[in-house]
């Protein structure tokens, strides 16, 4: 089946989980081919992705000020899907690509699905399983119309060793009519985006809306020095300017695999948990017995953090 | 200046969105969802910073959705429409999203505002693609936002930094559940609620061809669904007064302070 691959470009290089995704499709059997927008694509960003071996990297200057939108993309999208045939087109998701497969499926007519973890061919036609019902149940899907659009969790697969020869990769450059948005789009750097100590943290002890009020937090503050941890927090505290960027666990913040983690008053919800499912250990303390990261943890305790985190931090220190 | 709030997008969801069964489990049909209360919020504190407008709440769904509308009418929206039709069911996004631009192009608003369900991205893909077949430009997931006379502005968190953006109207916006906290429906809200325009459309009555909605015409398609076996061996114990021993215990027995 011939597969299309879009690969997004951050900080001049392919993102990690988009050159895995390339890996995997490979590896899969589809017959892969690769796509980079850039104002203009590196030399050596076009290498890396034929490390992966595609049968061809398709490459298209996409000018600076369009870079974060998603029209341009789709524009181009659409045109390579209907010069080449793609029968697939798959993406690993991003605030972006979000928007770029929308308007993709919207102006194909494609099937669109989400939040997949795998793929496969079965008897020529593609297969792809997600999660589904809040993770509890593994859905298998399959596409009715003409082109499929996949559209992968972020951080799905990682690449392994780039095995192809570079050099017989064809590198097609594309030629489309890109539109210019009508949103005006500034990108703002936040403070400590890159999180290092969060990170590196064996124990993270983390705050969410459980915590009821930002007075609290001071509370896995507490508890994380006691365990000699780090503390952090949920994305809605970020949103809600409780809590600085730099603190945020999850998919768009922090993702780590410490040795053991506590959240506190929060729900699990599938951005929060793509971002600690790699934990050694999970403790979750949060009054919704029902609450999804009840399902992802090895010890649950259905009460209010607010009470039981200050007398923990207690006995840990008695403990010491 | 119009503003049309949409909340309560249920159409019984074909193979891509398997997860919304639980979610229209999870919440009463017949009232307003949290997140939904989210964006009807946005939708009043909008009419407040331009002096006014109209706000029309709509909803797709069997007519037990009426309950959501009546709850955003009793907030603050001046009327409601809900499209409720048997031949929606087991639609994908594509379908939906026909759907959902027959419907808000009858209206011809200057704003249109949906606030999704955090869990999952679908809301957003959902709105997107509607943006596309109404030729929209569309800001997803602001945390903030400002509406002027004939533009507005607004803030998200991005995957590196955050993004301040800026649209002419009209313009599709996507808000995240934390853009405000909603006020309380009030007794004197829903005296009010019951004298203001409440509509049950049809797709007929909107001029959509059930053929592009359904089932039958979804492009995904379901072939199995098998429960997830958890790797962690879960626990789950009461939070009482012994619950802080207990934790301390599990964490010696898992040689966390060795």
């Amino acid at each position: 089946m011939k597969a299309l691959v879009f690969i997004e470009i951050q900080g001049g290089e392919p993102k990690e989980d988009c050159l895995g995704l390339l890996d995997h499709l490979v590896a899969r059997g589809f017959d892969v081919s690769a796509l980079l927008c850039g104002s203009p694509v590196s030399a050596a960003a076009v290498a890396m992705v034929a490390g992966f071996a595609p049968v061809a990297v398709y490459v298209a200057d996409i000018p600076e000020r369009s870079a974060q939108h998603s029209q341009p993309h789709a524009a181009l999208l659409e045109t390579l899907c209907r010069e080449q045939s793609f029968a697939m087109v798959a993406f690993a998701t991003s605030l972006l690509i979000t928007d770029i497969a929308a308007t993709l499926a919207a102006r194909l007519e494609a099937g669109l699905i989400w939040g997949l973890t795998d793929i496969a061919l079965v008897n020529g036609a593609a297969q792809a399983t997600r999660a589904s019902h809040g993770d509890s149940m593994r859905t298998t899907t399959a596409w009715r119309s003409p082109v499929g659009i996949a559209l992968f969790r972020p951080r799905c697969f990682m690449p392994g060793e780039p095995s192809g020869s570079v050099a017989e990769v064809p590198r097609v450059t594309v030629e489309a009519e890109i539109p210019s948005s009508s949103i005006d789009l500034t990108v703002i750097a936040t403070e400590g985006a890159a999180v290092g100590s969060l990170g590196a943290a064996e124990i993270v002890v983390s705050a969410g809306r459980g915590i009821g009020k930002p007075e609290n937090l001071h509370l896995v503050h507490d508890l994380s020095n006691a365990l000699g941890g780090v503390a952090g927090v949920s994305l809605p505290l970020v949103d809600m300017g409780w809590a600085p960027r730099a603190m945020q666990v999850g998919q768009t913040g922090a993702v780590i695999s410490p040795r053991l983690y506590i959240a506190c008053g929060i729900s699990g919800q599938i951005q929060h948990k793509l971002g600690i499912e790699r934990s050694g250990l999970i403790v979750a303390i949060n009054s919704d017995r029902n609450a999804p990261i009840m399902g992802f943890c090895d010890l649950g305790v259905v009460g209010d953090a607010v009470k039981i985190v200050p007398a923990l931090t207690a006995l840990v220190r008695q403990r010491a | 200046m119009k503003i049309v709030v949409c909340i309560k997008i249920a159409t019984g969801a074909a193979a891509d969105g398997a997860d919304a069964f639980l979610r229209a489990g999870r919440t009463l049909p017949s009232v307003l969802a949290p997140h939904d209360a989210h964006a009807v919020e946005a939708a009043i504190r909008a009419r407040e910073q331009v002096g006014g407008a109209e706000i029309v709440a709509m909803a797709i769904g069997p007519s037990e959705n009426l309950g959501g509308v009546r709850d955003a009418i009793a907030m603050g929206a001046d009327r409601g429409v809900l499209l409720c039709d048997p031949a929606l069911e087991g639609s994908d996004l594509l379908g939906t999203s026909h759907a959902l631009a027959a419907l808000l192009r009858r209206e011809a608003a200057d704003l249109y505002l949906y606030c999704s369900w955090s869990g999952d991205i679908d809301g957003s893909l959902l709105w997107a693609m509607t943006a596309e077949r109404l030729g929209l430009p569309v800001l997803g997931r602001l945390r903030a936002l400002t509406l002027d006379r004939n533009y507005l502005t607004g803030e998200r968190q991005a995957d590196r930094g955050d993004h301040m953006l800026k649209a002419s109207l009209p313009c599709m916006i996507e808000v995240t559940e934390t853009i405000n906290k909603p006020r309380y429906v009030t007794i004197k809200g829903r005296q009010a609620a019951r004298t203001r325009p409440l509509q049950l459309l049809s797709l007929g009555d909107i001029g959509l061809d059930a053929n592009v909605v359904g089932a039958t015409s979804a492009a995904t398609c379901l072939i199995a669904i098998t429960p997830t076996t958890s790797t962690r061996e879960i626990s789950i114990i009461d939070g009482d007064a012994d619950a802080p021993q207990r934790i301390l215990d599990f964490l010696a027995e898992r040689k966390v302070f060795a």
